[in-house]
């Protein structure tokens, strides 16, 4: 875990709903692994209070890339930041994601939530581990990415705009379909709002599919001091401290946990 | 620059941790050099393990945040064995922090506590915690709920015993005067101000547990008043807290009466501003020829 000041070489919107921020930091970029997450100061004084946790989206060289949507006071005084900005930086932070060179991976990314998506297969793609992506959003010029189910790039859109139109289950349905793997060969990573997240997860648990999600919450420290970003699990996880059995924390336990665990 | 004694511990620097907002001490070990610190409070140990409150347990508010924690920790044997010999490792005053719902509960904290042979400067019981059904604050609305539990506990240490106050309460002083008679080592004041919020859209609440703890620069002026109220009438050591940002706001506090001050919710902004806080008070103290920046205590000079 490494605390800097890091320089915004560059502010893009990539979306017509995403923000992209690179931020020079050779410490953090080094460290960071797929579903890690940074928890950065928007502003030095109390406006607003707290930090605001932002999972790492790439990583090239002494560069990492966060991916954010303005939904409030903090991400709207991010959008204000030129390059040069300094931005105060601790991280990386959390669990990442695991096991996926044992199974086939699909990863589903949703909003905001393709951060930690997309660095994973980003990385996927460069260790050349075959897998597919299912990104949905709400219309076309939300997503990042092309629609290509020949590469395994699944795109769906609520307005069918582009990709298929539906959810991301539909997409999911579909790149299942096209695979010959079983569903005991494959794994589910994903990351998007909480309803994307509980329909992926039920999904999953249904079909007998191995899934870890990341989690989105309110957090303070990012560190497990404050014990603010508690997320209540529906089995007792007996691999964590007594105490935090039942509420584990996102910024320590997780933000990745097992389905099972959540819904 | 800062020198301050009593109950055998010095202090060459004012600023301690708070509890709560730094942990057990190693969370944050990467980010600061924990010696820096003049000491650290612990987060709050409790008889047997607790989960704590569902969430939501925290949310933003206009410079300051709520929190409804519900004091979940490892529980005293665990901490005993996993935690305590690290902390009595370190050369900063380490301050055990202990809740209970009961006051037998404070008190077998307390025994298991001492049947150990840990390095550590002493307790401070956590009598204004307004998160949690039982016990909590329930110790810090009433001076002689106070002055019993105090009493009790004083019989059983020679450590020192800081008493931390609830600002829940019509007259603080009071509580702080019992927990004098009760024979504790010093005063922490202020614990979080009692506050809530509510989603409109949703009209929820904004914590689970409806109501929480306010922290942060916008309860500053609250616990200075209370910090200031306690000063005028008790005579034991004061570490004062509630929303300190950086070094004006720690003279302030000194000023208004306390020997020592904490850190709370800015750690978790900066894990390191107690350390930058320090070298800020050093460079004023130069530019205004103190010697010891505890000599300002209660040094405010009265303007009609």
């Amino acid at each position: 875990m490494f605390q800097e000041k890091c320089r915004v070489t560059s502010i893009i919107q990539r979306s017509t709903a995403l923000w992209e921020v690179s931020l020079l930091s050779p410490a953090i970029s080094a460290a960071s692994r797929p579903g890690h997450f940074v928890n950065l100061l928007p502003s030095d004084d109390w406006s607003p209070p707290m930090r605001r946790p932002m999972s790492i989206a790439a990583v090239s060289g002494d560069i990492f890339r966060i991916i954010f949507k303005i939904v409030g006071s903090g991400t709207e005084k991010m959008r204000s930041w030129k390059p040069g900005h300094l931005v105060d930086c601790i991280g990386p932070l959390g669990n990442t994601w695991t096991d996926y060179d044992a199974y086939f991976p699909l990863l589903v990314g949703g909003g905001v939530g393709i951060a930690p998506i997309q660095f994973l297969h980003e990385d996927l793609t460069a260790g050349r581990i075959r897998h597919s992506l299912i990104a949905g959003a709400l219309t076309s010029g939300e997503h990042l990415f092309k629609h290509d189910p020949d590469s395994g790039v699944w795109l769906t859109t609520d307005d069918g705009s582009c990709g298929i139109s539906g959810n991301v289950i539909m997409g999911l349905k579909k790149a299942i379909a096209k695979i010959p793997e079983k569903s005991e060969a494959l794994k589910i990573f994903c990351c998007g709002p909480p309803a994307m997240n509980r329909a992926v997860g039920e999904f999953a648990l249904q079909a007998g599919i191995r899934c870890d999600i990341s989690v989105e919450t309110v957090m303070a420290c990012g560190t497990g001091i404050c014990q603010g970003c508690a997320i209540e699990l529906q089995q007792i996880a007996s691999e964590l401290p007594i105490y935090r059995q039942h509420f584990a924390l996102a910024c320590k336990d997780g933000p990745i946990f097992r389905a099972e665990l959540l819904f | 620059m800062f020198h301050f004694s009593f109950k055998g511990l010095t202090f060459d620097s004012p600023l301690l941790a708070a509890s709560g907002t730094f942990g057990y001490g190693d969370e944050v070990a990467d980010l600061i050099d924990i010696n820096q610190l003049g000491g650290i409070m612990t987060k709050s140990v409790t008889l047997h393990p607790r989960e704590g409150n569902p969430p939501p347990r925290i949310a933003e508010t206009p410079a300051g945040m709520l929190n409804s924690i519900g004091l979940a920790n490892p529980g005293v044997d665990s901490f005993i064995r996993e935690i305590l010999p690290r902390l009595s490792a370190l050369e900063t005053a380490v301050f055990i922090n202990i809740a209970g719902s009961t006051l037998q509960e404070y008190v077998e904290v307390l025994d298991k506590l001492e049947k150990t042979d840990a390095f550590y400067a002493g307790y401070e019981i956590n009598i204004s915690c307004p998160n949690v059904k039982r016990g909590g604050m329930a110790f810090g609305i009433d001076p002689r709920t106070t002055e019993r539990l105090t009493r009790r506990l004083r019989e059983r240490t020679d450590k020192c015993l800081v008493m931390k106050l609830s600002p829940n309460v019509t007259r603080i002083e009071d509580i702080a005067a019992a927990a004098e008679a009760g024979g504790a080592d010093a005063l922490s004041a202020i614990n979080t101000v009692v506050g809530m919020g509510i989603d409109i859209e949703k009209r929820t609440p904004l914590l689970h547990t409806v109501t929480g703890g306010l922290s942060g620069a916008a309860i500053k002026p609250i616990a200075l008043a209370q910090v200031y109220k306690i000063s005028r009438s008790a005579k034991l050591p004061l570490i004062g807290l509630g929303g300190i940002s950086n070094y004006k706001d720690v003279i302030e506090f000194i000023l208004a009466g306390a020997d020592l001050v904490q850190i709370g919710t800015l750690n978790f902004k900066q894990p390191a501003a107690a350390v930058r806080i320090r070298e800020e008070l050093e460079a004023w103290c130069l530019k205004n020829n103190i010697a010891n920046l505890h000599d300002l205590k209660g040094e405010m000079v009265s303007s009609c």
